[in-house]
């Protein structure tokens, strides 16, 4: 099985074999893509390429986490059939129809719709590499949503009553996911300034958000012992020199976990992966789904 | 949490694991062998000479036996048993408000629709019959029989009543600044703050969103609120302050 993810410019893989201890990483990497890189053109086909040569599976079956700048995400706060289609008279133009696919996850017991949009083309750029390269595609994942899935598989969060996910991005610019009960509760994007955290995008819920983001300011300004109302928050970057992540690690707060799947899953090969790098790849969780680790 | 795949098909998505991938993997050579196959004996259960009747078929025996002896005294029981009231739950009532909300801008204005402490008063003013027939089916108000239509001269008025509680357990709106930790307005939206209420007023999709806010934090039941039509585009929403 091949784990693939794309952050920016640049695709991650993993690959891994089922072994008697778990899954065995036998292969993992990072490719630059060229700077005018588009799924809808078929570029994706010269990722596979390079990750197949790399590659000793004569089937390459991949696992796909798409960056989150390739989807739209919206929110129907109220899940019934008039509504959505209210909703979608004030929001959108019949054009958006035929140019973009709408999959909607029902949350807040399925009273609310948290929507992401996918652009067709880009879906069919996808499939079209998969069979440029003969090769089986499982699951088109997106950014937080596959390193929460990592969070399950190899920290077991699906044990713990609230936990998030964290991921700090370029330019201070990151996201937080929030997960209580098992249940998505808040995807918020949201721009770390000096002192104080300015929401940029919020879908769900508004309560424990606000709680969340006062801790981050106050690790921000004065630092931190633990998280509070958060059981377990899971941290990682797909930067590769994230200074901000090294200090949050490095503040040794009670309840934060640095989300490296090396530090759970075994390797073929004794390579030491710095734990900071090791954090790039969270994303992979999507290659991990349903699987015991 | 949801299981996202974008495989599957667009839509409103299940919460099981969704399995939609797609192939394209070259079919492999057989291999041959040379070894034979080991062909698996199947096992045959020997056959039972006397087939006895299952204790299940023993059990409805019994019971039958059981039924026709003890009926004459089993009938004279009053198991007191009341009958449940034909009661909406209150997902079905938020629905059922934000269709009155949603089409009120076509067919009919709202006087008022007060979420009080017993029940949701609905009242809505139209100038034709059919339409408030039509409403009143579509809505299903009529199997609860908490409706009436009245009105002549293509003028014609509307009261419904369904149930609704009021839920005081010390985590209710008190003041502007509770009102606002759940609640964002927006730019367009004109608040006027009392002692005792807030009221706004917005067009139909902003009164809407901050009705759903509240809906979203479970705030609906906490509070008191009463919403009327100013025009065919706006409306008025007042939320009752708890002291």
């Amino acid at each position: 099985m091949i784990a693939v993810s794309q952050s920016g410019k640049y695709f991650q893989y993993l690959e891994w074999i089922p072994s008697e201890g778990g899954p065995l990483i036998t292969k993992f990497g990072q490719i630059k893509s060229a700077e005018d890189f588009s799924f809808k053109n078929g570029n994706f086909t010269t990722i596979l390429e390079e990750i197949i040569n790399e590659s000793s599976e004569a089937s390459p079956r991949f696992q796909l986490s798409i960056d989150t700048q390739n989807i739209f995400i919206s929110h129907t706060q109220y899940n019934s059939s008039d509504f959505i289609e209210w909703q979608k008279n004030q929001i959108s133009d019949p054009e958006f129809e035929t140019l973009y696919d709408t999959f909607s996850f029902p949350f807040f017991n399925s009273s609310s719709l948290l929507n992401i949009h996918l652009h067709k083309e880009l879906k069919t750029g996808i499939v079209n590499s998969v069979q440029d390269v003969n090769g089986e595609l499982r699951t088109i994942n997106i950014g937080i949503f596959s390193a929460e899935i990592g969070a399950k598989q190899w920290f077991h969060a699906h044990q713990l009553e609230s936990y998030s996910i964290w991921k700090m991005g370029k330019n201070h610019i990151d996201q937080l996911l929030i997960v209580k009960g098992g249940e998505f509760k808040t995807l918020v994007t949201f721009k770390r300034l000096k002192n104080s955290v300015k929401i940029l995008n919020l879908v769900g819920s508004t309560t424990l958000l606000e709680k969340m983001t006062s801790q981050i300011e106050s690790w921000m300004s004065e630092g931190l012992d633990e998280f509070m109302h958060m059981e377990r928050l899971f941290v990682y970057s797909t930067e590769l020199n994230a200074k901000d992540l090294k200090k949050l690690v490095e503040s040794e707060i009670r309840n934060v976990t640095l989300l490296n799947p090396f530090e759970v899953l075994d390797i073929s090969t004794e390579e030491k992966i710095n734990p900071l790098k090791g954090a790039t790849f969270a994303e992979m969780g999507v290659g991990f789904r349903g699987i015991d680790v | 949490m949801f299981d996202i795949n974008l495989l599957s098909e667009p839509g409103i998505q299940t919460k099981e694991m969704a399995d939609c991938s797609v192939s394209f993997l070259k079919q492999k050579t057989q291999v041959t062998s040379n070894i034979a196959p080991v062909k698996k004996q199947k096992k045959i259960a020997p056959k039972k000479v006397l087939k006895l009747p299952s204790i299940s078929m023993y059990t409805i025996i019994f019971m039958a036996i059981f039924v026709v002896i003890f009926y004459p005294m089993i009938s004279k029981f009053d198991f007191n048993i009341s009958m449940q009231s034909e009661e909406f739950s209150q997902e079905v009532v938020i629905d059922k408000v934000l269709k009155v909300i949603l089409q009120s801008k076509d067919d009919y204005t709202i006087e008022s629709l007060q979420f009080l402490d017993g029940n949701v008063l609905i009242s809505l003013g139209a100038f034709d019959l059919s339409t408030m027939k039509y409403f009143q089916e579509e809505m299903d108000f009529s199997s609860n029989g908490a409706v009436r239509i009245f009105g002549d001269n293509n003028s014609y008025s509307m009261i419904a009543k369904f149930p609704w509680e009021i839920i005081n357990n010390g985590d209710s709106i008190s003041s502007p600044e509770s009102f606002f930790e759940f609640v964002n307005t927006g730019k367009n939206v004109e608040a006027v703050i009392s002692q005792d209420e807030i009221a706004m007023r917005g067009s139909t999709s902003d009164i809407i969103s901050i009705f759903l806010q509240l809906a979203n934090a479970e705030k609906l039941q906490s509070n008191e609120m009463a919403i009327h039509s100013i025009d065919a585009n706006n409306l008025i929403f007042a939320v009752k302050l708890s002291n």
